[in-house]
C-alpha cells in the first residue's frame, strides 16, 4: 500500500514564456502576453515527477477529483524564472482524499508562494 | 475611472461575467495548457462511470477565470491570494456566471477581500472562493 504521507522536492520548475502564454490563452485572459497568473503553479503540479508520486498515492483509492485549491503569494511569479518547489502529500481515509501542500521558493531561498490542493478520491463502479 | 489607491466599499458587487459554455475541445485545450489530462475531464465513458452525466470542466479552469475577471475590474490592485472550493461540477456544454462581492476592506496593508461565486446557468453553485487583493 502506498505511503499515507510523502514529502518530496525541491523540484526545479520554470515559468516558461510559452507555457505562460498557453495558460493565459486557455484561462480567459484577453492578452496571451503578460505575467504568470496566480493559478499558474497548477501547471507545475502536473510535472511528471510530481504526478507520478500523486498517482501512486491515489492508486487503489479512487480517481482524483479536484475538491479545493488555494494560492497565497509573498511575491509575484516572473516569466522565465526558475523556482524550487517542495511538496507534502497526505492521504486521508475517511473520506478518501489527498491533501497536497507546496512551497515555491526562489533559487536563493526566498519564499514566493504557497499552494494547497485537496483531491477527493472517487471510486469508479466495477 | 476609479482613482488609483481608492478602495471599494464592503458590500459592493463586481460586474458579473459569463464564461463558457465549454466544449469537449475547450476541455482538451485546457488539459494541454495546464497538463491536467485527468481522463475524467476528457473521457465521457469514465465520467459517466463515476457518476457524472457528461465530462466535467476542470475546476481549476473556473477558478483561474476569476483572475482576468478581477484584473479587468481593478487592474491597479494586485491579487495576492486566491482560493476556491469546487462544489457542483460544471459539465461540458454548460456556461458559468462569475460573481464577486467585497467582503472586507483592509487598511494595513490596504486591500480588499472578495467573496467569489460561480454558478451554472441553471443556478447550481459551481465554485465558492475568496480573493485577496492589495494596492500594487
Amino acid at each position: 500500500m502506498a505511503a499515507a504521507s510523502l514529502r518530496f522536492g525541491p523540484i526545479l520548475v520554470t515559468a516558461s514564456p510559452e507555457a505562460v502564454r498557453q495558460f493565459r490563452r486557455e484561462t480567459g485572459w484577453e492578452a496571451a502576453e503578460g505575467p504568470p497568473p496566480t493559478s499558474f503553479p497548477a501547471v507545475w503540479l502536473r510535472e511528471p515527477a510530481i504526478r507520478t508520486k500523486i498517482r501512486h498515492m491515489a492508486e487503489g483509492f479512487g480517481v482524483p477529483v479536484h475538491e479545493a485549491q488555494h494560492f497565497v503569494y509573498a511575491q509575484p511569479l516572473q516569466t522565465g524564472q526558475t523556482y524550487a518547489l517542495t511538496l507534502e502529500a497526505t492521504r486521508e481515509v475517511d473520506p478518501p482524499r489527498l491533501s497536497i501542500a507546496g512551497e515555491i521558493h526562489e533559487p536563493e531561498g526566498a519564499l514566493v508562494a504557497e499552494v494547497f490542493s485537496v483531491l477527493r478520491l472517487v471510486q469508479a463502479p466495477a | 475611472m476609479i482613482p488609483k489607491g481608492t478602495l471599494p466599499r464592503a458590500g459592493e458587487k463586481l460586474p458579473q461575467r459569463q464564461i463558457g459554455p465549454f466544449s469537449a475541445e475547450d476541455l482538451a485545450r485546457y488539459a494541454q495548457a495546464s497538463g491536467d489530462d485527468n481522463p475524467l475531464h476528457l473521457d465521457a465513458n469514465l465520467a459517466r462511470a463515476v457518476g457524472f452525466p457528461a465530462r466535467p470542466a476542470h475546476g481549476m479552469r473556473i477558478l483561474a477565470a476569476f483572475e482576468p475577471f478581477l484584473a479587468d475590474w481593478r487592474p491597479d490592485l494586485r491579487l495576492v491570494a486566491l482560493k476556491g472550493q469546487f462544489l457542483t461540477p460544471l459539465l461540458e456544454g454548460e456556461a458559468a456566471l462569475l460573481t464577486g462581492r467585497i467582503a472586507k476592506v483592509e487598511t494595513d496593508p490596504p486591500g480588499v477581500i472578495i467573496r467569489l461565486l460561480a454558478h451554472s446557468a441553471g443556478g447550481a453553485p459551481v465554485l465558492m472562493g475568496e480573493a485577496r487583493l492589495t494596492c500594487a
